[in-house]
């Protein structure tokens, strides 16, 4: 409550202050014009000369008379006294002395001698000796009431003086008042003023020290800060902004932001500015700009807000944030984030192989834990119960018997030499242990003698080998692992083939290629098996109680591409035959006989 | 042709003026009637014993001035007619400062001379178409405008409104 009157009250002491201030003024005015009005002096309070004067001039007249009576004078002389005497009476009776006269009390008197005055003027006219004393005694009166009225007029002018000192003084100290209030007032409003003057300037400082902290602001501001009129001229252009741009302020201040930049002249740009022209802040984010003289762009982020004073809208600030380093950090990070992800992926599959390779290896300790437990078993079991046999009866076995169970032992032992043998021929392969010598060979002939072989030893089994008719056949391979392939191949499809049925070779030359397919009855069942065949220690559903290892076929096929040829078994299973095929590169007549060794790399 | 006309125009126009000077010269009249005003002092041009003696037709026969002014003494606004004091003093070829002008009843005032440069004073021998009287404040009556400079309103120059005046002394 009181807060809010107490504004209005220093106004309304304000007011009340100046209104005292116009109004004592204008009473001090009044009064001193009033005192100047007082100090002029009319002729008509010089009354006494006036007067005295025209008692002199009829004291003259008379004593102009005597003269004349004696001779002394002339009648001009005394004509001239006589109109002097006029005069005075005449000045007495005009205007404003005849009003005097009245205030004075003597004009009815003056009236009653004026008719002596015609006389008096005929006595001048025609003076004679004699006239003197009548002359003397018509003006006698006149010096009489002169005399009077001279000193009446003297009290008279001495009381209005002093009358009108009085007043004076009164008014002068009336004045004396005003003045002084007139002062107060003044001092009052002087003080306000100081106040007023001191707290302006207080703000004034206020002011300047934000002002010159904005400016400090601005100037030590990071950021471009610009700032443009109506008319698109640059009024404030920042440290900041003079190395974004490479321009220093001297050149842009002043000047319309088009010329100091042509960067300010891209559509973009200027419709931002008009934008926040209109009072909407407007933002640009990534603008290339390219400096003047050679060099990289760098990238700048630009927001524009509006200018305003009051209501209007008096230009625009840009504040400009470089950000080409940014930027760059984000296209370096975006850049090891793909090469991360590619590594990632990369390692991932890596991992992936490992895990790959880790099952398989499980799958071949698992495939050959089984393998072992169950062949090396057989022959041991056999060889135990020949010796046990012996042990028992040693006494009543004749020779014969006893060659023919050590035989059995020996077989068994012999077989179980024969898994050792192969498992190490597979441990040899991984290891890089094994040469391919790759000659030119007569392919027919190997296919033939290792037939012929394999029909020695199990003659119950027919084979049939069917060779082109161009001799010889030529591959490039080398004739001790094509043999081997080959009677792995075979022997596999004398074991797995039912008996009394056919087997068949069949050796083709295509291109560059010899192919040997060789196809026993049978079937493989299941799709995974049919990959698995080629497989460490695989060994199929129908291996049950036939004796190996499971290293056959993936021995045969790594020997086979080791002499850049392959093994593949055929699809075919409707004709109910299994089908393998070997195939070489087939080598030309003038082939030379003999090719560097390869070493064969670890599978 | 137009300008050698105007300059014989010019000083036909110097060669009137010239002989009308000479003309007033030569003609400082002897006096005539009765004396009404003496100029004495420094002055170049008199009429008897180094003084300058006017009666009225010589006075009328200066250019005539009018003015309409009220007076201390007197009521209401006067028409006066006479000349101009700064045309006399001219006349008489006054050189000097101060001027002193005396009254029938010697009443005498001094004047600085330069006044009359300032202001249009004028003597005056007719007020309201009628001549000044002897027996009031004729013949001549020295008037200031006094309605026309408000600074005139002053009781300094009521005083110098010389009525009666006889003589003009020039120093």
């Amino acid at each position: 409550m009181s807060r809010s009157w107490r504004p209005f009250l220093g106004v309304a002491l304000l007011a009340l202050t100046i209104g005292a201030f116009a109004v004592l003024t204008g009473y001090s005015l009044l009064r001193i014009a009033a005192i100047e009005r007082d100090m002029r002096i009319e002729a008509t309070q010089n009354m006494l000369w006036v007067i005295s004067r025209a008692e002199v001039a009829a004291f003259q007249l008379s004593a102009a008379g005597v003269e004349r009576g004696l001779g002394e004078i002339d009648q001009s002389a005394l004509e001239m006294h006589h109109n002097v005497f006029l005069s005075r009476l005449a000045l007495l009776n005009d205007g404003p002395q005849r009003r005097r006269m009245e205030e004075l009390g003597f004009a009815e008197a003056l009236n009653e001698l004026s008719v002596n005055l015609p006389e008096l003027g005929g006595l001048v006219e025609n003076f004679v000796p004699g006239d003197a004393p009548r002359l003397q005694a018509l003006l006698q009166p006149y010096v009489f009431l002169l005399g009077r009225a001279a000193n009446k007029a003297m009290v008279a002018e001495w009381d209005a003086l002093g009358s009108k000192l009085d007043s004076s003084r009164e008014r002068l100290w009336q004045l004396i008042g005003s003045i002084a209030g007139i002062a107060l007032a003044g001092a009052a409003l002087c003080a306000h003023l100081l106040m007023a003057t001191r707290d302006a300037r207080r703000r004034a400082r206020l002011l300047e020290k934000e002002k010159a902290f904005s400016e400090l602001l601005i100037a030590s501001s990071g950021e471009g800060i610009i700032a443009v009129d109506r008319e698109c001229r640059c009024t404030v252009w920042n440290e900041a902004a003079e190395r974004l741009f490479r321009i220093p302020a001297d050149k842009t201040i002043g000047r319309g932001l088009g010329d100091a930049s042509g960067f300010f002249q891209i559509d973009r740009v200027e419709q931002a500015i008009v934008t926040s022209f209109k009072g909407q802040p407007a933002v640009l984010l990534d603008q290339p700009f390219f400096p003047e003289e050679k060099g990289d762009p760098c990238y700048l982020d630009l927001r524009f807000f509006s200018l305003r004073e009051g209501e209007h809208i008096i230009g625009s600030i840009l504040l400009v944030f470089d950000v080409t380093e940014q930027r760059a950090a984000q296209r370096q990070i975006a850049y090891h984030r793909n090469d991360l992800e590619q590594q990632v992926h990369a390692r991932t599959k890596e991992l992936d192989a490992a895990l790959k390779r880790e099952r398989a290896a499980a799958e071949l300790y698992r495939n050959f834990g089984a393998m072992i437990s169950h062949q090396f078993r057989t022959p041991l079991a056999i060889v135990d119960s020949a010796l046990q046999r012996l042990m028992r009866r040693s006494n009543h076995l004749t020779a014969a018997e006893i060659m023919e169970r050590t035989g059995r032992a020996r077989h068994a032992i012999f077989r179980m030499t024969g898994l050792i043998e192969s498992t190490l021929d597979a441990a040899r392969l991984d290891a890089g242990q094994i040469e391919v010598r790759a000659l030119t060979s007569d392919f027919g002939q190997i296919v033939t003698d290792v037939c012929n072989r394999q029909t020695e030893q199990t003659p119950e089994k027919q084979i049939t080998v069917e060779l082109p008719d161009k001799h010889p056949i030529l591959a490039h391979c080398d004739p001790v692992h094509a043999e081997n392939i080959l009677v792995n191949l075979l022997s596999n499809a004398v074991k797995y083939s039912p008996p009394e049925t056919l087997i068949a070779v069949r050796v083709a030359c295509n291109a560059d290629r010899v192919e040997c397919a060789l196809s026993n009855q049978g079937s493989i069942d299941l799709p995974s098996e049919r990959e698995a065949v080629f497989e460490r220690y695989y060994r199929g559903s129908n291996s049950e109680g036939r004796p190996g290892i499971g290293i056959g076929l993936y021995m045969a096929r790594a020997l086979a591409r080791m002499q850049c040829g392959d093994l593949r078994l055929e699809p075919g299973n409707e004709t109910g035959r299994i089908t393998f095929t070997l195939v070489l590169p087939q080598a030309r007549a003038e082939d030379d006989a003999t090719v560097p060794s390869l070493l064969v790399e670890s599978v | 042709m137009r300008p050698i006309f105007l300059s014989m125009l010019f000083s036909g126009l110097l060669i009137v003026a010239q002989w009308a000077t000479a003309a007033v010269s030569a003609s400082f009249p002897e006096l005539q009637g009765e004396a009404i005003l003496e100029v004495r002092g420094t002055i170049k041009k008199t009429n008897k014993d180094g003084v300058a003696l006017f009666d009225m037709a010589m006075l009328q026969a200066l250019p005539i001035m009018r003015l309409e002014t009220s007076t201390a003494v007197t009521d209401g606004v006067h028409l006066f007619e006479g000349f101009l004091m700064r045309d006399l003093l001219a006349y008489v070829g006054a050189e000097g400062e101060t001027v002193t002008a005396t009254a029938l009843n010697n009443y005498a005032i001094d004047f600085d001379i330069r006044e009359f440069e300032r202001f249009d004073v004028l003597i005056a021998y007719r007020m309201d178409g009628a001549p000044l009287l002897s027996s009031d404040k004729g013949p001549l009556w020295i008037v200031y405008p006094r309605d026309q400079h408000p600074e005139l309103q002053d009781i300094r120059y009521d005083y110098r409104w010389v009525w009666q005046l006889t003589r003009l002394d020039i120093r």
